[in-house]
């Protein structure tokens, strides 16, 4: 141990994908692995990786894939990893067999081995695509909707510029998963207008898993789940951390974020500290600014991990809190002003200036999440790990009213949700090449709406039970999963507060399933299937919604004999990666029986403000089917091409009344076809020599251009207004990472220009479509030093 | 190590149990502003005529429809007209006239009469600036005639636009059917 080394943070990891063997006993192991780098996750090419002691190695190539052969089976090995750029790393490990466990390796670890494990059996054979380094700084100061938004197959649904929920594969808010820091995230998910209670800044990593995730992730994960990971805990002892500052010319947006790591001197105990603040104020399009679009977001996390001989603990808390400006001008009384609005080519009743005041309508969310998980490890090859989370979340809604009256200084809207979780699972390592667990899941769920609310409260028990195996066995080019997983729930939904009479229990059960085949054709192609099965109950307001929905200026009412939905989702997944040569194609169809949604009706509903167009809640089969496919190639002297492009079509099978045959009608709210492609350039893209020009940085340029056709497939009836014409967007991005000298520290300057010709757009799958423009040049700058 | 352990886990134990206990309670804080019903109070200047008409969706949006009066006037009569608001889906209701009268400055009443009803309606009040408010108003009834009025309260307007009437939020938006006989 070096002193003055310990804060050095060219941190690189290897991950050691796998560690099979060629026959099953004596020494015939195989140690696969890919060096990578912490930050970037970009791979080091040309380490060398030597196993001490044995006389045996290996280079790594250019990808930083390398593998050694004829290694025994429990017998313990050093292996040191070198790379110019990076001091050495040493690993000790133990070959048991079909092991897909992840080495994080920090700088210097030679007395303690930080081994971190997946939290549910293997990575999934399913698509998948993620955001980390510096793609994500770049759209972390924004939200989690634009930090993803640029993966391909990922869309986003916005309500005006500040609310935004992913989507993936066409589907959102109930009927995907989204899990942060190892918890699935439940807050009021339902509403399309509730955007996801979660800092991107606690993440080191955003995976989109796609496809049917229902065994993996639970209840709901019908298209894929979107799962944050936040940066393994410090494993060299003393302090590290990172600060990171952000301002953005629209909407004159700051945010600051920064964590502590610390590590106990001679001890496990590692805690980390983070927060994140974040101001804006009213956005503007090219031509107007829009009332009341500020937002500000005060947020903390802590995290801290031990072990203690077999048993390794995490414990984990956080507070997300936020208050959001919902336009002024999308409050709307009852259909003639919003026929009016809609019709107005600028907003109504908006005020044209800039301002940080956040007034009503707003919505104020507060989020809580405890956890703590240990895992126990059993011996070499079986482990228990236990989990209990507790999440709260209080959700409310301020709406324009009178002054003077009783509701002045109160929410018109509260929702306030608890979820207790309690995992258990038992897993193992590879047995005949086998890998995987079973677990249980139990889960409890109170929803207190106050007064008035669409919905009445409701109390939700559950429980599941499941199995995920993993058959790999090297150097054998094929690897197979199959998982099956049964959820219960009852929910009793009482009213209390609302004028909506319900008194009523509703049980739902079913079977999810996973079957996934990878076949490595080539060592640079590998094609993955993916089939499964997932569900979701109907939520408590598509069974008892009743009221008007004053955004889409609607009456709508749920249908307490609702089915669950069940998704048959396929996905076929080729990939191509040699060098920096990069090609992946997705294709998936996801079929879904009962899918849920809003039936415009042939009537009005008189209410006080007026007549509303009656939507009630129905169901039919529909299916979703589309192609994901990303590239990047490298052309000459730091350049190469990308581009991605997402194509779906959802339909549903509808009836008119008095018809016997159905006919295809299209889904709403589809995202249109869309294409990125651009060019970027890299300095010190290639480092495989010692040139002392790569400790000074690396340098990066981007300009993309993103072009969304028009949405023609809609349904026939229930759209307030055309979806809005193809538009094309472009973009820049930049950016210098510094390493200072040989302190290890790193400062990393990015600057974005996003929507860089001020163009007038609107968004099909923005709600406020139908009163505004998307806003207008961004300018944004960021720094964040590593220490 | 060991105390470390310890008070980790204590800190754990304290947080869930804060999580926990913190906010059980079923207090209700929201306040919700629905108008559900709409008074109509109409006196002849001549006494000859004093009534009440209602327009009424004590349940709410959705459920049972409103149930509305009919407005009978007498022909060729002029009468003092007073619009109520309340909110019945509370227990007690609440009158939400007296909110409105305090802000007279950020409402604006609007009647539409329906063409063929012989009757006329004039504003007989202003705010405190002096700009048209319209909770009180002068109907004034012709020839025998069927047909409605539509009562609008707007909150927010802009009551120096070109046409006030249509700017701000509509609050209550309700139809009465009349017949002048």
């Amino acid at each position: 141990m070096i002193a003055g080394n310990v804060r050095l943070m060219g941190v690189c990891w290897l991950a050691c994908t796998s560690i099979v063997p060629l026959l099953a006993q004596d020494c015939h192991l195989a140690l696969r692995g890919k060096i990578m780098d912490a930050d970037t996750r970009e791979p080091l090419g040309y380490a060398s990786v030597v196993i001490e002691g044995a006389g045996r190695g290996a280079v790594a190539d250019a990808n930083g894939v390398f593998a050694i052969a004829n290694l025994c089976e429990g017998t313990t090995y050093t292996v040191t990893v070198r790379h110019v750029e990076c001091d050495h790393q040493t690993q000790i490990i133990r070959l048991v067999e079909n092991t897909a466990l992840e080495f994080f390796l920090h700088h210097h670890v030679l007395q303690e081995v930080q081994v971190v494990e997946k939290a549910v059996a293997p990575a999934p054979a399913q698509a998948a695509v993620a955001s980390a380094g510096s793609e994500l700084a770049a759209a972390q100061g924004v939200n989690l909707g634009e930090a993803l938004k640029r993966l391909p197959g990922v869309s986003v649904l916005n309500t005006g510029a500040t609310i935004a929920k992913p989507v993936v594969q066409g589907l959102h808010s109930n009927r995907i998963a989204l899990v942060a820091n190892n918890v699935a995230l439940e807050g009021q998910q339902w509403g399309a207008e509730h955007a996801p209670e979660i800092d991107p800044f606690t993440a080191q990593r955003i995976s989109v898993v796609k496809g049917a995730s229902g065994v993996r992730y639970g209840v709901g994960a019908m298209a894929g789940a979107i799962v944050l990971e936040p940066a393994p805990l410090r494993a060299q002892e003393g302090f590290g951390g990172w600060i990171s500052l952000g301002g953005f010319s629209n909407g004159r947006a700051g945010v600051a974020s920064a964590a502590v790591d610390w590590k106990k001197p001679g001890g496990t105990l590692a805690v980390r500290l983070q927060g994140t603040a974040k101001r804006s104020g009213n956005l503007t399009t090219p031509d107007y600014y829009l009332e009341n679009t500020g937002a500000s977001e005060l947020n903390f996390s802590a995290l801290a991990g031990w072990k203690k001989s077999a048993w390794t603990h995490e414990i984990a808390a956080s507070r997300f809190s936020q208050r959001i400006g919902i336009l002024r001008a999308a409050h709307i009384g009852n259909l003639t002003d919003l026929q009016r609005a809609i019709e107005s080519p600028a907003p109504l009743n908006n005020d044209d200036v800039f301002s940080y005041e956040i007034k009503r309508p707003y919505q104020q969310v507060q989020h809580y999440t405890g956890r703590y998980r240990a895992v126990w490890r059993l011996s070499e090859r079986w482990k228990v790990s236990g989990q209990y989370a507790l999440q709260f979340n209080d959700r409310q809604e301020y709406d324009v009213v009178r002054q003077s009256g009783s509701a002045a200084d109160k929410p018109q809207l509260s929702f306030r949700l608890w979820t207790n979780t309690l995992d258990l699972a038992l897993e193992h390592f590879p047995i005949n090449h086998w890998e995987g667990g079973i677990g249980v899941q139990g889960i409890q769920q109170t929803n207190l709406v106050g007064r008035g609310g669409l919905i009445p409260d409701y109390n939700t028990a559950g429980g599941s039970v499941w199995v995920l195996e993993r058959w790999r066995r090297f150097p054998y080019p094929l690897e197979f999963e199959f998982g099956a997983r049964y959820d219960y729930r009852q929910t009793g939904a009482t009213t209390s507060g609302s004028l909506n009479n319900v008194d009523t229990l509703v049980q739902f059960g079913s079977l999810s399933g996973t079957a996934g085949i990878v076949y490595h054709a080539h060592k640079n192609v590998s094609i993955t299937l993916n089939t499964g099965l997932a569900w979701r109950p109907p939520h408590v307001n598509e069974l008892f919604a009743r009221g008007v929905h004053h955004g889409a200026g609607t009456y709508e009412e749920g249908r307490p004999d609702l089915l669950a939905e069940k998704a048959w989702n396929t996905n076929l997944t080729i990939q191509y990666q040699a060098g920096q040569t990069s090609l992946t194609l997705t294709a998936y169809r996801n079929q879904i029986a009962n899918f849920i949604y809003l039936d415009p009706q042939r009537t009005f509903v008189l209410t006080s403000r007026g007549a509303f167009p009656a939507y009630f809640y129905a169901q039919a089969d529909a299916v979703l089917q589309g192609i994901d496919a990303g590239m990047s190639v490298p052309i000459a002297l730091g350049f190469s091409a990308e581009a991605r492009a997402s194509v779906l079509r959802g339909y549903r099978l509808a009836r008119d009344s008095g018809e016997t045959t159905t006919h295809h009608d299209w889904l709403p709210l589809m995202p249109a076809d869309r294409f990125q492609y651009g060019a970027r350039w890299t300095a010190n893209a290639r480092r495989e020599t010692g040139d002392a020009g790569a400790e000074t940085g690396e340098t990066y340029v981007q300009i993309m251009a993103t072009t969304a056709l028009r949405q023609t497939r809609i349904p026939e009836q229930g759209l307030l207004k055309d979806a809005p014409p193809a538009f094309t967007l472009w973009s820049m991005e930049a950016g210098h990472t510094f390493r200072l000298g040989k302190t290890g520290r790193m400062l990393d300057v990015g600057l974005t220009i996003q929507n860089l010709g001020n163009a007038r757009y609107r968004e099909y799958l923005n709600f406020f479509r139908l009163f505004t423009d998307e806003p207008g040049t961004n300018v944004g700058v960021r720094a964040k030093l590593s220490f | 190590m060991q105390t470390h352990t310890v008070k980790f886990g204590t800190w754990a134990v304290l947080l869930l149990l804060a999580l926990t206990f913190g906010a059980c309670s079923k207090d209700d804080t929201t306040e919700q502003e629905t108008i559900t019903t709409v008074l109509v109070h109409l006196t002849a200047t001549d006494g000859s005529f004093n009534e009440e008409f209602t327009w009424s969706d004590p349940d709410g949006d959705g459920g049972n429809a409103p149930v509305i009066d009919d407005i009978v006037l007498p022909p060729n009569k002029t009468f003092n007209c007073h619009v109520h608001f309340y909110d019945l889906s509370k227990t007690p209701g609440v009158d939400i006239t007296e909110e409105v009268e305090e802000e007279d400055t950020e409402h604006l009443l609007v009647y539409s009469v329906l063409v063929g009803l012989n009757l006329n309606i004039a504003a007989a009040d202003t705010d405190a600036n002096g700009k048209p408010f319209r909770l009180e108003t002068t109907w004034t009834t012709g020839a025998a005639s069927t047909g409605s009025v539509t009562v609008t309260l707007r909150h927010e307007p802009d009551k120096d636009a070109a046409d006030p009437d249509v700017t701000g939020e509509v609050d209550a938006e309700v139809v009465f059917p009349v017949k002048i006989q």
